[in-house]
């Protein structure tokens, strides 16, 4: 017998059924794709399509608006919106990373904070917290104020954790599995332990206060975001939109399924021409760019970054928090991580009332939701297949045999 | 005729195998050239080597006169592996060099016509800033490669099945999903990689059909395959591969009646071992006993593949029983079920009259049976001795009577000294003829009442296969029943008293080992019905 371990393909042969059926079984597995919910959604003329994906957008983005309305707590609810919108966007950032490319990364977190420190720096604030710290008698000059050309900062945060993504891709992405997520895991920690350590730059453990909140001065126009939840919450909605019709279209174009393909099997996808190293660096870094974005958007709204917020089990922006969120809500998808985020932030708040034994339920959540649809909840048909236990000796030879020579 | 493809001297080795020695091929355009060989010949090598996924220890590859194996771009030196400016994989598939695979390798959890996308999405020349923005080009893009894999699929036959996962598609369909996924890389050179491989005759006959039209289409093909009669149906050339090195190449009538060629097959049974006429004195007492191992209506699938189809067999305590085969007949997949690495679909396993069938691995291991698995599976990163004590420790448990470690140990040492001085070695280092001692040690360590040995003759030199087959007689001597699987029909047929011959995951014929010698069905199930015209170069 030459070996066959390849998992086993389901019989598909002929199934008996009419007509019907058998298009409904095509068309339904093709539409899979993004959520179960897009299916009628997709056959629905263009035009209809853009109608209702605004309409939902003001809807959500009228929500901010209602709370008042809906609970005495307002206030404090519009800043867990807040942080929704922050985990929202982490999670699709890491679901190119595992769900579509399959690349288990554990260190995630670490954009997130490359982004956030990167804004912290640029904007002054840490020069501010450094004299403040060093007891400098001119600090009140040294603290920063919002300038418009702050907005170019979003961006140069942007560069910067795509260039880190690059730096911590190139040398790991040549491991798979278990490996890779290793490695990642120590670059997470590594970027934490850097802020802790390089007082100089980063103020250290006592962390970097006063960073400026954005603000918008066009013209006649002027905002300042301040303390506010709502500007921050439609400035989150807005990048999440856009980067969900980035999504949509990565996903149908030739990155996206060579993504999938080196997911599904790395060695045929070279045979078949994909540049792997190329695709799966590609992935990294556009994950790395939605982490900083996100991490910019936290930094200017809190106002303050220190190492301990960027540790690996933060209960709301954790490397293992966030690839939580897209395995619950289900990989690969786009509606499925937007749900894991929304539960994963949600439930610890609505178990607040009971102390410390809130992680200990949503920990019991998790394990249930993950007993019942282990695929996650909103499952894409395609599951990431570095979290699945396949094994595949084929592959494992390969490494062996080259590492021999 | 223009040469397409050319190797000259190419070579590799592993460890200490010489998987392929001094190859030279010289494919022409158009042609549809086979690469024959028993298992462990090197055919799966050489597709490896010519796409880049190892690089070779020796020789040249050209594709339309460009050399696949330069090595520093700037330099003329050989440079670190990781800096070695050898064709990658995809850049060898950009050239014009598509693959299939042995062990299908489609991506299971996309659709067929995303999986063939994948193949046209090679050339693709849309930006990453194109697509985010969706710009023209990237819808015009789309739209092209859509119709080019629907295409593709409708010339592969499976258009129908465009929207089907392609895990969930028929064995046969999803072979062709693969040549249909190849061809979207618009190779020059397609690399079949037995692409008959568990296919049932009707499947087989669409599947030649359409390598005819690939052929027609202008593609030239390179062709891996055990089936017989569609190696000999299809090619124009035929090159036969054994032990890494090449004995012969012709049209398919001349490499039938070439006898270096049926040698290869069936083996030469050059060795000292005499032919053994059946022991009758300890096989009609054990005709009485229950028998040790006892095989009733197994059936076994991977998947959708039937390996194994109804096998009936038993082994009387003392025996050695040869199960022989070609390639793909489910004689290994019988051992691993009896040693429950593979869960068998149907049919009961008893030693000695207990069932089996569910047991895991490490269960049987101590109710003594011994397995040596095809391809040796020594851990390579442990040093000698720490392989045979892991096996000891492991075997030896809840089984009073076997003899202490050391003494065990130096048991294995006895039947093969060579492995004594190379106890401290890691045993990836050994050559391929120790590390098969090793395995062979290894399995029969704790005394096993049943050894299993998968392929010891598989990848050794002709001497060493020998010497190989004297201890298997010598070890059932002192004892111990043997299960033998061997693809060297003569050597199995000299050493054992009964086989069991398979085809095809069923038992064709059964007998005594020395009436089996001259059987004309123990050919066929080898080298194929066409065959029969050469009955008189048979050695």
């Amino acid at each position: 017998m030459p070996d066959r371990r390849t998992k086993a393909p389901r019989a598909l042969q002929h199934r008996p059924g009419t007509m019907v059926s058998q298009l409904w079984r095509a068309r339904r597995s093709t539409q899979t794709w993004y959520a179960p919910l897009s299916r009628r959604y997709a056959e629905t003329s263009a035009f209809v399509r853009y109608a209702a994906s605004l309409a939902l957008l003001i809807v959500v983005a009228a929500v901010p608006l209602m709370l008042p309305s809906l609970t005495p707590d307002s206030l404090y609810w519009s800043s867990v919106l807040v942080k929704l919108g922050l985990a929202v966007l982490l999670a699709l950032g890491l679901n190119v990373v595992v769900g579509m490319a399959g690349l288990l990364d554990l260190g995630y977190v670490a954009f997130f904070a490359v982004g956030a420190y990167s804004f912290a720096i640029l904007s002054g604030a840490a020069k501010f917290s450094l004299a403040q710290l060093n007891r400098d008698p001119n600090v009140l000059a040294l603290i920063p104020h919002w300038q418009m050309y702050y907005w170019l900062y979003f961006l140069v945060g942007l560069a910067i954790a795509v260039l880190a993504g690059l730096v911590f891709g190139a040398p790991t992405l040549r491991l798979r599995g278990d490996y890779l997520a290793i490695v990642t895991l120590g670059f997470g920690e590594m970027v934490r332990i850097t802020a802790n350590n390089a007082d100089n730059i980063t103020v250290g453990p006592w962390g970097i206060t006063q960073i400026p909140h954005p603000a918008i001065d066009v013209g006649p126009l002027h905002y300042d975001f301040g303390l506010h939840n709502e500007p921050y919450f439609w400035l989150l909605l807005a990048i999440i939109a856009l980067w969900i019709v980035f999504l949509r279209r990565l996903n149908r174009s030739w990155i996206g399924r060579a993504w999938m393909a080196i997911r599904e099997d790395e060695v045929a996808a070279a045979a078949m021409g994909v540049r792997t190293v190329r695709l799966k660096l590609m992935a990294f870094a556009i994950g790395a760019a939605v982490a900083s974005f996100s991490g910019v958007i936290y930094a200017t709204q809190v106002s303050y970054v220190s190492p301990d917020e960027f540790t690996l089990f933060n209960t709301s922006f954790g490397s293992i928090t966030i690839l939580a969120m897209i395995v619950l809500g289900g990989m690969g998808s786009i509606a499925g991580p937007i749900l894991g985020a929304a539960l994963v932030i949600y439930l610890p708040e609505v178990f607040r009332q009971v102390g410390d034994a809130r992680l200990l339920i949503f920990g019991l959540a998790l394990v249930v939701v993950m007993i019942l649809r282990p695929e996650g909840i909103l499952a894409s048909r395609k599951r990431a297949a570095e979290l699945t236990s396949h094994e595949d000796h084929a592959e494992s030879l390969f490494d062996v045999r080259e590492a021999t020579q | 005729m223009t040469v397409v493809l050319q190797t000259t001297d190419l070579s590799k080795s592993f460890g200490g195998v010489a998987a392929l020695s001094q190859v030279d091929l010289s494919i022409g355009e158009g042609e549809i050239f086979s690469v024959i060989g028993p298992n462990g010949a090197g055919k799966t090598t050489l597709f490896n080597l010519i796409t880049g996924i190892f690089p070779p220890s020796g020789g040249r590859i050209t594709f339309g006169g460009d050399d696949l194996l330069r090595t520093s771009r700037y330099f003329r030196v050989s440079m670190p592996l990781g800096l070695r400016r050898r064709r990658t994989v995809h850049e060898v598939t950009r050239l014009g060099i598509a693959r299939t695979f042995q062990n299908i390798r489609l991506f299971p959890e996309m659709t067929a016509l995303e999986n063939v996308m994948v193949g046209i999405d090679a050339h693709s020349r849309t930006s990453l800033a194109a697509t985010l923005l969706a710009t023209g080009s990237y819808r015009r893009e789309l739209r092209e490669t859509k119709s080019r894999a629907l295409e593709l699929l409708d010339f592969a036959g499976i258009r129908r099945y465009a929207g089907e996962l392609s895990k969930n598609l028929a064995y046969g369909d999803q072979r062709r999903v693969e040549v249909a996924r190849a061809l979207g890389t618009a190779p020059k050179l397609l690399l079949l990689d037995e692409p008959a491989a568990g296919m049932n005759p009707a499947e087989e006959a669409v599947l030649m059909q359409l390598i005819q039209k690939v052929r027609g289409s202008g593609v030239t093909i390179l062709l891996i395959e055990h089936d017989m009669k569609v190696v000999m149906g299809i090619s124009d050339r035929i090159a036969v591969l054994d032990f890494g090195v090449k004995i012969g190449e012709g049209s398919a009538r001349e490499v039938q009646n070439n006898p270096d060629v049926i040698k290869a097959y069936l083996g030469s049974g050059t060795s000292n071992l005499k032919a053994r006429s059946s022991t009758p004195e300890s096989k009609s007492a054990a005709e009485l006993t229950t028998p040790l191992l006892e095989v009733e209506d197994l059936h076994v699938n991977y998947g959708v593949i039937e390996a194994v189809k109804g096998v009936s067999l038993r082994v009387q305590s003392g025996e050695i029983v040869a199960l022989i085969g070609s390639n793909g007949a489910g004689k290994s997949t019988i051992l691993k079920t009896i040693s429950g690495l593979q869960a068998p679909r149907r049919g009961t396993i008893s030693l000695e009259g207990r069932p089996i069938q569910r047991l895991p691995p490490h269960r049987t291991v101590r109710l003594g049976i011994g397995h040596a698995p095809e391809g040796r599976r020594i851990l390579s990163r442990m040093t000698l001795l720490e392989n045979l004590q892991l096996a000891y420790r492991e075997a030896s448990k809840s089984r009073p009577g076997v003899r202490g470690e050391q003494e065990a140990v130096a048991r294995v040492y006895e039947l093969f000294p060579v492995l004594k001085d190379r106890a401290r070695q890691p045993s990836g280092s050994l050559s391929g003829g120790q590390q098969q001692m090793l395995a062979i040690g290894r399995a029969l360590i704790a005394q096993p009442r049943l050894l299993m040995l998968d392929e010891p003759s598989m990848g050794l030199a002709p001497m060493m296969v020998d010497r190989i087959f004297e201890i298997i007689h010598s070890i059932n001597q002192q004892g111990t029943t043997i299960l033998l699987v061997e693809q060297n029909a003569q050597m199995a047929l000299l050493v054992s008293a009964r086989a069991y011959v398979l085809e095809s995951g069923r038992i064709v014929v059964t007998d005594e080992s020395t009436k089996l010698l001259g059987n004309d069905l123990v050919r066929r199930a080898y080298l194929g019905e066409a065959l029969e015209g050469a009955n008189g170069a048979s050695a």
